[in-house]
C-alpha cells in the first residue's frame, strides 16, 4: 500500500493536468497565418539581421501582417522580393543588390609590421595593447575578427589582409561592426566598380614610409577624372559612386596602385548558408527551449 | 498586521530571491540586456509565483500531508508549475494577446526557473497560512521584479561605456551582479 498510493496519485495528477492541458489549447485554440509559415521557408534562413529584424521568422510575420512594399530581404535580392511579392499579392520595391568591399590594400609585403604578435588571435585583442600588427593605425589588422562573423564563407586572410569573395557576398553587413578598423564597408554592386583600397589618413610622406600600397593624397586621381567624381580628403582619395562612370582613368595615373576594380556578376544565385551550431546568437545564454529562434514568439 | 509587513519587507529586501538564496539566476543574467525586456520577465515571474503557490499550498495541504507522501513534494510541484506555466500561456494567447506578446518567450522559460519551485517550497516549510503564502509569493516576485529591473538599468549604461572587450557582455555583468548582491546584503539582519 505504501507503494501504490504514491504511484496512484503521481499517476492521478499527471493525468488530470495532461487533461487540463488539453481542454485548455482546445479552448483556447488560437488560428495563425499559414501565409507567415510559407514565407519563412523562403527566406534564407540565415537570421543575419541585415533586414533590420532579429531573424527570418520576425521579417515573415512583418512582412505578411504589414504587407508593406519597402520590407525587402537584402540577402535574397531581386528574385527573392518577387516572389514574395507574387505570394502576397503586392509588387515589391527594388533591392539593390549589396557587397563589401575592402578599405585597405596593405599585406605582408607591403606594409611594415609594427611587432611580431604572438598574443591572442583576435583584431580586437591587439587594438587593446597596439594601434594594429601593422605600423599602419588604420587598416586591416588581419587576424580575421571578421571571417569568423560571416555566415557566408566570403572573408578570408591572404597574406596577412582580408579579402571579400565577391560570388559569396550577400552583403548582410555583419562582418562591419566586427572590424575594429572599419575597413569593411557595404557598397550598392555595380558591373564595374572602382574603389579607394586605404583609409589611412596620415599624410602621404608618412603613409608611404610603412606601406607602399597606401593612398598619398598625390592628387593625381583627382586631375585625371573628367566627371569631379574623385576627392581627397584628410589625404585620402575617395569615389562618388553616383557620380563615377568606370571609365578608370583615376586607377592608371595612380602611382601607388590603390584604385581597384572590382567585376560583379549581377546575376542572381543561390545562397549557402554556412552550417553553425544550434544558437541563433540572438541571446547571450544558451537556450534550452529547442527552436526558439525560429518560432518567431522570440520577445526581443 | 506586523507578521504581514514583517514577511512582505522580508521577501522583498531582506532574503530576496536573487541576492539572498540565488534563485532564478538564470533569467537574471539570461533576459537582463534591456529593462524592457526585464520588466517584462519579472512581471511573467511574479504572475506565475503568485498563482503557482496558491495550488501547490492547496495542493500539499489536501494530497500530500492527508496521504503522508511529503517526499513527492519536489516532483509533485514540479509537474503542477510546468502544467500551469502551459495552461496560462495558451490561455492568455486566446484572452489577452497584448500581455502574451509583452511577456513573450519568458512565459515559456518560467516553466525551469528555481525561484518559482524554490519560493512554493520555502513557504510550506515556513508553515505560512493561506493567505500569507501567497503574500510571500508575490513579495517574493516582486523581489526579483526589483532585482532584474535594477540589474538591467545598469547593464543598459555599461554597453555604452568604454570597457576591455574581453570584460564585454557576460564577464561585466557577472561582476555587477556581485557588487549589486554585496549592496543588498546590508539589508541582512534587519528582521530576525
Amino acid at each position: 500500500m505504501t507503494i501504490l498510493t504514491p504511484i496512484l496519485i503521481l499517476s492521478a495528477l499527471t493525468f488530470i493536468l495532461g487533461l487540463c492541458i488539453l481542454l485548455a489549447s482546445k479552448k483556447f485554440h488560437v488560428k495563425s497565418d499559414p501565409l507567415i509559415d510559407t514565407v519563412i521557408l523562403m527566406l534564407p534562413g540565415a537570421n543575419c539581421g541585415a533586414c533590420g529584424y532579429p531573424g527570418c521568422a520576425q521579417f515573415a510575420e512583418i512582412l505578411v501582417k504589414t504587407r508593406d512594399t519597402s520590407k525587402i530581404c537584402p540577402v535574397g535580392g531581386n528574385d527573392l522580393s518577387y516572389e514574395l511579392g507574387r505570394i502576397l499579392g503586392i509588387k515589391m520595391d527594388d533591392a539593390k543588390p549589396l557587397s563589401c568591399i575592402v578599405l585597405c590594400n596593405g599585406n605582408k609585403t607591403t606594409t611594415k609590421f609594427l611587432a611580431d604578435y604572438k598574443g591572442i588571435h583576435d583584431c580586437w585583442a591587439v587594438k587593446e595593447i597596439l594601434p594594429s600588427v601593422k605600423q599602419c593605425a588604420y587598416g586591416c589588422v588581419g587576424l580575421g575578427s571578421c571571417v569568423e562573423a560571416c555566415k557566408y564563407d566570403a572573408l578570408k586572410i591572404v597574406d596577412g589582409l582580408i579579402k571579400v569573395i565577391e560570388e559569396n557576398c550577400v552583403g548582410c553587413g555583419v562582418c562591419i561592426g566586427k572590424c575594429p578598423q572599419h575597413v569593411l564597408k557595404l557598397t550598392e554592386k555595380k558591373v564595374k566598380k572602382y574603389h579607394v583600397a586605404c583609409s589611412s589618413v596620415d599624410k602621404g610622406a608618412i603613409t608611404r614610409k610603412y606601406c607602399t600600397n597606401g593612398c598619398i593624397g598625390c592628387m593625381l586621381c583627382v586631375k585625371a577624372c573628367k566627371f569631379d567624381a574623385v576627392k581627397v580628403e584628410n589625404f585620402c582619395a575617395i569615389i562618388d559612386d553616383s557620380k563615377c562612370v568606370n571609365c578608370g582613368l583615376c586607377a592608371k595615373v595612380c602611382p601607388v596602385k590603390c584604385i581597384h576594380l572590382t567585376e560583379y556578376a549581377m546575376a542572381s544565385k543561390k545562397i549557402a548558408v554556412k552550417k553553425t551550431d544550434d544558437n541563433c546568437g540572438g541571446c547571450e545564454m544558451p537556450c534550452s527551449v529547442k527552436g526558439l529562434g525560429e518560432d518567431g514568439t522570440l520577445g526581443y | 498586521m506586523k507578521e504581514v509587513l514583517l514577511v512582505m519587507v522580508s521577501a522583498i529586501f531582506i532574503n530576496n530571491v536573487i541576492f539572498a538564496r540565488f534563485l532564478g539566476i538564470c533569467p537574471y543574467m539570461g533576459v537582463s540586456k534591456r529593462i524592457s525586456t526585464a520588466s517584462g520577465m519579472g512581471m511573467a515571474v511574479t504572475f506565475v509565483m503568485t498563482f503557482a503557490t496558491a495550488i501547490t499550498f492547496i495542493l500539499n495541504k489536501f494530497v500530500l500531508i492527508p496521504f503522508h507522501i511529503e517526499y513527492l513534494q519536489t516532483i509533485m510541484f514540479i509537474l503542477v508549475i510546468a502544467s500551469l506555466v502551459q495552461i496560462v500561456e495558451i490561455a492568455l494567447k486566446k484572452i489577452s494577446p497584448a500581455l502574451y506578446q509583452a511577456l513573450g518567450i519568458f512565459l515559456p522559460l518560467i516553466t525551469t526557473n528555481c525561484a518559482i519551485l524554490g519560493v512554493a517550497i520555502l513557504s510550506i516549510q515556513n508553515e505560512y497560512s493561506f493567505f500569507i503564502s501567497v503574500l510571500f509569493a508575490f513579495c517574493s516576485g516582486l523581489g526579483f521584479c526589483l532585482a532584474i529591473i535594477i540589474f538591467s538599468g545598469i547593464r543598459e549604461r555599461i554597453e555604452d561605456a568604454d570597457i576591455p572587450e574581453c570584460f564585454k557582455n557576460i564577464p561585466i555583468a557577472l561582476i555587477t551582479a556581485g557588487i549589486l548582491a554585496m549592496a543588498f546584503m546590508g539589508f541582512s539582519g534587519l528582521v530576525k
